[in-house]
C-alpha cells in the first residue's frame, strides 16, 4: 500500500487569472475563462497558499461565524466543481511550492 | 477660474499615479459629478488606466456611486478577460518557440503587469510584445509562420530584417496581436543599441506555471523611457507610469542604466523621459536618477534626433530616415538607405496587392506636412 499524507487544495499551477471588482476570472489551459463569484471567489482568495479541506472549512467557518460542519457540505460540492474545471488541483500538503 | 480641461487632466494623472511611491497627486474623496466621472472614465479607458482606477475604488481611495461602480466593474472585467486571452496567446506562442529551441524575452505590459505592478490587474495591455534573440529574428518568424502566424508583408530586401527591422506584427490565437521585436524603438535610437546589449540575463516571472524571462529592470526602464518620449504624439500615461514605477526602485542599478543609455546614445531620452514621468505623476525627487536627469546637458545631436520623432514634430518617415544616423559605418548606412528607398519587387507587389499606398508618395507627403507644421509653429 502506498503511503499517502494529507492532501492540500491549491490553485492549479497552469491557470491564468485576474482579480476584478466583483469577481475573479480564471482560465485553465485550453479551456474558456470562468468567472468566480461569491463563495467560489472567496475559496480562490483563501488558496493563495495550499490548504487542506479541513483547514479551508475551518477558515470559512470562522469568517462566517458558523461551524465547520455547516460549511463542509456546500464546500465539498464547490471544491469538486472547481477541481473538475481544472481551476484547483490537489497536491501533498507538504509540497512547499504554490502558485501566486 | 480654473481650466476644466486641466482639472480633468490632473485627475487622470492622479489615477495614473495611484499607489506610485512618493507621488503627491491625490484622488478626490467623494463621488464625482456625472460629467466629471464620464470624462475620467473615458480618459482612463483611452489611457489604459482602468486597472488603476478599479484598484483605487476597490481600496476605498475614491468613492463612486453605484452606477459608476457598475460601469467601472463591467469595463474592467472585459479588459481582464481580454488580458487572459492575450496571456494565453503569449503562452502558446512561447511554447511553440521553445519546442523549436528558441527563447524570447517578454516586453512591455506582459512583463510589467507581473514584475512591476502591485497586482497584474492594475496593468492593462492590448497585445503581446516579445523580443527575439540577436540573430534569431528570422528563425522566430519562420517557426511562427509555419504555425499560421504569417507576417502581412514580406521582407523589404533579403537580409534587411536581421540588420535593420524594428519589429514585425503577427496575428496569433484569439485574434491577439503578437509584436515581435528585434530592437526596442524605431529610428536612430533603436539602431544605436546593439541587440546583444538587451539579451543577457533578464528577470524571471511566472505565467501559467511557466517561467518566462523579461528584460532586466534597467533595460525595462530604458524601454519605458523610449515609449514615453518617442512612442506617440502625446505620451501615454500608462507608459509614463511604467517608467516611474521602475525609476522609483531602490535596487535599480543606476550606474549600469546610465552606461547602457550612453552606449545607446540615448541619455537624453532617459533624462527627459524620467523628468516627464516624474513631473506628470507628481513624483521624482528621491528616485536614484532624478538629480542626474535634471542636470543632464543635451547636445545639438540630441535635439536634432529627437525632432525626427512624431512626438517632437517629426513623422514616421523622418523617424525611419533617422535610422541612418543610428548606424555605424558607411556600408551599414548605405545598405539601410538602399533598403528603405528601393525595396524588392516582391515587397512592392505585396504592398500593392494589399491596397497599401506607395511609400514614396506617402513619405513625401509626410515630409511636406511636417515641414509645413514646423513653419506654422515658427511663425506663431
Amino acid at each position: 500500500m502506498t503511503g499517502t499524507g494529507p492532501v492540500a487544495l491549491a490553485r492549479a499551477r497552469r491557470v491564468l487569472w485576474r482579480s476584478c471588482l466583483t469577481k475573479v476570472l480564471v482560465r485553465p489551459p485550453g479551456a474558456p475563462t470562468v468567472a468566480l463569484e461569491g463563495a467560489a471567489a472567496e475559496v480562490w482568495g483563501l488558496l493563495d497558499a495550499p490548504l487542506t479541506a479541513t483547514e479551508l472549512a475551518a477558515t470559512l467557518a470562522a469568517r462566517h461565524q458558523t461551524t465547520a460542519e455547516d460549511v463542509q457540505g456546500r464546500l465539498g460540492e464547490l471544491v469538486a466543481d472547481l477541481l473538475a474545471l481544472g481551476v484547483l488541483e490537489t497536491r501533498p500538503a507538504s509540497d512547499p511550492s504554490a502558485p501566486r | 477660474m480654473s481650466d476644466p480641461g486641466s482639472a480633468a487632466q490632473e485627475l487622470t494623472s492622479a489615477v495614473a499615479a495611484y499607489r506610485l511611491a512618493g507621488s503627491i497627486l491625490r484622488l478626490p474623496d467623494g463621488p464625482l459629478p456625472e460629467a466629471d466621472w464620464a470624462a475620467l472614465f473615458a480618459a482612463s479607458h483611452r489611457q489604459r488606466l482602468l486597472g488603476l482606477l478599479a484598484a483605487a475604488v476597490a481600496d476605498g481611495a475614491m468613492a463612486v456611486t453605484a452606477p459608476q461602480y457598475e460601469e467601472l466593474a463591467g469595463a474592467h472585467t472585459v479588459a481582464m478577460a481580454r488580458a487572459l486571452d492575450i496571456e494565453s496567446a503569449a503562452i502558446e506562442t512561447i511554447d511553440r518557440l521553445e519546442a523549436a529551441g528558441i527563447g524570447v524575452r517578454a516586453l512591455k505590459g506582459l512583463a510589467t503587469a507581473h514584475l512591476d505592478m502591485h497586482d497584474p490587474s492594475f496593468r492593462l495591455f492590448a497585445d503581446v510584445d516579445l523580443l527575439a534573440a540577436p540573430g534569431r529574428f528570422g528563425d522566430v518568424l519562420r517557426v511562427l509562420g509555419d504555425a499560421g502566424m504569417a507576417r502581412s508583408l514580406p521582407e523589404r530586401r533579403p537580409g534587411f530584417d536581421e540588420r535593420f527591422l524594428k519589429e514585425e506584427t503577427l496575428y496569433g490565437p484569439y485574434r491577439v496581436e503578437i509584436d515581435l521585436h528585434r530592437v526596442l524603438v524605431l529610428g536612430a535610437y533603436g539602431l544605436s543599441l546593439d541587440p546583444h546589449e538587451l539579451w543577457d540575463g533578464g528577470e524571471a516571472f511566472d505565467l501559467g506555471g511557466r517561467r518566462l524571462l523579461a528584460l532586466t529592470p534597467e533595460r525595462r526602464l530604458l524601454h519605458a523611457c523610449y515609449g514615453s518620449l518617442l512612442g506617440d504624439r502625446s505620451p501615454r500615461l500608462m507608459t509614463l507610469r511604467d517608467a516611474a514605477q521602475l525609476a522609483a526602485r531602490d535596487d535599480l542599478d543606476a550606474d549600469a542604466l546610465v552606461a547602457l543609455a550612453r552606449r545607446a546614445r540615448a541619455e537624453v531620452v532617459l533624462a527627459r523621459a524620467l523628468r516627464l514621468a516624474g513631473d506628470t505623476l507628481g513624483a521624482g525627487p528621491g528616485w536614484p536618477l532624478w538629480e542626474w536627469a535634471g542636470a543632464h546637458r543635451e547636445s545639438m545631436r540630441d535635439r536634432f534626433l529627437l525632432r525626427a520623432y512624431e512626438s517632437h514634430g517629426g513623422s514616421n518617415t523622418t523617424t525611419l530616415l533617422s535610422g541612418v544616423l543610428g548606424l555605424r559605418g558607411v556600408s551599414g548606412r548605405a545598405a539601410y538607405l538602399v533598403g528603405m528607398a528601393f525595396p524588392s519587387r516582391t515587397y512592392v507587389s505585396a504592398r500593392q496587392a494589399r491596397g497599401r499606398p506607395s511609400e514614396w508618395r506617402h513619405g513625401l507627403g509626410e515630409l511636406v506636412r511636417a515641414r509645413s507644421g514646423r513653419r506654422r509653429g515658427a511663425t506663431r
